[in-house]
């Protein structure tokens, strides 16, 4: 049957029933196992019915840690940078409006653009420490859950470098309105990497 | 001569109802035991492929399958998720007593409809206090002139009563038992909130009151006092499905139970190869088959135009405890995993406990097969 949208997601849908995390079917690899990221359970799926049952064989242990958390550190740099970058522009809009004097212009405006570059930096920095994880934790295996990570961050990147350069060319509202839709993706990033963490 | 073939039709419906159960039902089953959520989505697809409202007549737009058909369809669907199977399959309980004992105008108006846009209806015969024991009832139908009935009563564990749009409904007349069309749009009905189950929580099953709702005599089946009769014939129709669905059950349990033992190790071994183990499939197996050719000899009966109350009931207590009996010893195949909600084997054991209630309990379909036997020379 063709399936589309929910029903075609729901169909690969495998639930690690050691740290419930969403796997997705397409994830086992050359010997029909999946690893769970999160528990490092070896989990071999069999289709039933229609249904994914998995049948747990092994747990891998002894998985290596990531390198100082570098890649946690970055992303919750950038997390916290961005809003505060976007703080002080707001501060920057109401300073023009009301022609009153609310601190120094000359100098928020260049603190507003180097704090967006840092988070693009940092993101940047996020995006090489998440892959440097990926081939040492989670052996370079594919997961679907990754997969949509890096999709996301690609975009992500893409509209940071917008609104900086939107920024730069003093088109401050629509540089703005572009770093909401980038906290969006930062959110929904930091929600798929919570699985990672935490399992669901 | 005896035959256990399926017609060239008959398998190419099976495959075509196995694909829709497999890539769309399965799928979310777990969900819609998570959410109790009535699968109107999925009905929608079942009835553009045209797995609903099998046994209406083609003359009122239906397909007009036989019995052994819509088992056939039955129990795809519930080895796939038997809530989601009871869910669209309640429609064919509430349309049983209209196609038995309805005419060809109360066939237009109620059945027709339902063959042109997804619908859902109701068989609400059961009260607090009159399960089993239908002849109990106390629901009334006074007649408050020469057009017009006043039905006035509870009904109790209604499934799809919260989605129908119009309940079969037996209520007493001074005649007896009688039978009616209830709308589900008119004045004085009240309908209760989904009931919290043990399992199949896809289906929705609701109590619903009826006070003083006025119901026009071209809405009555049959005569006044034909409606046990024609409730209970319902049941010659109906049981078969159901057994089909419990039949579904035991072979999901048994698929579930048969792939996971060859695939999981203890001491070394695949479970399978421990005989305390692998004779439980076997167990399975054999109630299983034993289940589907009772289910499909009472189907082939009903569509032959054969009595066939014994062997429905027959049909219905072994499918049933055979659904039950497999879930159980299935778990104990996936030992902890079994136990566990991210699985789904748990949820067949809960779903399963029903089919030993409804539609007559496992004790009544025994009580009725005892007084057939009975009446044997
Ligand atoms: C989820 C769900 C959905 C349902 N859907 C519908 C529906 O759509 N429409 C509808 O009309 N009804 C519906 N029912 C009602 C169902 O058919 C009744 O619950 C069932 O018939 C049993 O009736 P009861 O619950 O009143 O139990 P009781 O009749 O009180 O029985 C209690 C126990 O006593 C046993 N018992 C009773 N009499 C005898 C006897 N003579 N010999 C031996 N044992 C006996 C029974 O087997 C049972 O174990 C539904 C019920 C449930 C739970
Ligand atoms: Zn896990």
């Amino acid at each position: 049957m063709k399936l589309k949208g929910k029903f075609r997601k729901r169909k690969n849908l495998v639930i690690c029933p050691i740290c419930h995390l969403e796997l997705s079917a397409n994830d086992v690899n050359i010997n029909g196992l999946v690893v769970c990221p999160v528990c490092g359970a070896v989990i071999e799926i069999i289709e039933s019915e229609g249904q994914k049952i998995p049948v747990v064989h092994n747990v891998e242990t002894k998985r290596p840690q990531p390198l100082f958390r570098l890649h946690t550190i970055a992303t919750h740099f950038s997390i916290g940078l961005l809003p505060v970058a976007m703080l002080a522009q707001i501060w920057l809009f109401f300073a023009r409006a009301s022609g009153e004097l609310l601190g120094n212009l000359d100098l928020l405006l260049p603190m507003c653009f180097l704090f967006l570059s840092i988070v693009l930096i940092g993101g940047i920095l996020t995006f090489a420490t998440g892959f440097v994880d990926w081939k040492r934790k989670y052996r370079g295996r594919n997961y679907e859950i990754i997969t949509r990570k890096i999709r996301w961050s690609i975009v992500l990147f893409i509209l940071l470098s917008f609104a900086i350069f939107l920024f730069w060319i003093e088109l401050f509202g629509w540089s703005f309105l572009t770093q909401i839709f980038a906290l969006g993706v930062i959110a929904k990033i930091g929600h798929l990497g919570g699985f990672l963490v935490f399992g669901k | 001569m005896i035959d256990f073939s399926l017609t060239e039709d008959q398998l190419a419906l099976q495959k075509r109802v196995r694909e829709f159960a497999q890539d769309v039902v399965a799928p979310a089953a777990a969900e819609h035991d998570r959410t109790g959520k009535f699968p109107y989505e999925i009905a929608k697809i079942a009835w553009k492929e045209g797995f609903l409202n099998s046994h209406v007549e083609k003359e009122f737009g239906g397909p007009e399958r036989g019995s052994l058909s819509a088992c056939i369809i039955a129990e795809e669907i519930s080895a796939a998720c038997s809530g989601i199977g009871i869910a669209l399959d309640a429609n064919a309980l509430a349309q049983g007593p209209v196609i038995i004992g309805g005419n060809d105008d109360q066939k237009k108006r109620f059945l027709q409809p339902m063959t042109e846009k997804p619908m859902f209806a109701s068989y609400a015969v059961t009260e607090p206090d009159a399960g089993s024991d239908v002849s109990r009832i106390s629901t009334t139908a006074t007649k408050i002139d020469d057009n017009t009935y006043a039905i006035n009563g509870l009904k109790w564990w209604i499934t799809g009563g919260g989605v129908a749009s119009w309940y079969f409904v037996l209520a007493k007349t001074e005649n007896g038992a009688t039978g009616f069309i209830v709308d589900a749009d008119s004045a004085g009905i009240v309908r209760g909130p989904k009931e919290e189950n043990l399992g199949q929580h896809a289906s929705n099953t609701v109590r619903v009151e009826f006070q003083d709702v006025k119901v026009p005599v071209e809405n009555r089946l049959g005569e006044e006092g034909d409606g046990f009769k024609i409730a209970m014939k319902t049941f010659d129709y109906s049981r078969p499905l159901v057994a089909a669905a419990a039949v579904g059950v035991a072979r999901a349990c048994l698929s579930h139970a048969r792939l996971y033992a060859k695939k999981r190790t203890c001491f070394n071994k695949r479970i399978i190869s421990y005989q305390g183990v692998s004779f439980k499939l076997a167990d399975m197996a054999i109630n299983l088959d034993a289940a589907r050719l009772l289910t499909w000899r009472a189907a082939w009966l009903y569509d032959n135009g054969l009595p066939s109350t014994k062997e429905s009931a027959m049909a219905k207590a072994f499918a049933a405890d055979t659904g039950m009996k497999t879930a159980v010893e299935a778990v104990q195949v996936l030992g902890g995993y079994g136990y566990s909600m991210d699985v789904p084997m748990e949820k067949l054991m809960r779903d399963a406990k029903i089919f030993q209630i409804y539609e007559g309990t496992s004790e009544i379909q025994r009580t009725i097969i005892v007084a057939n036997l009975l009446r044997e020379r």
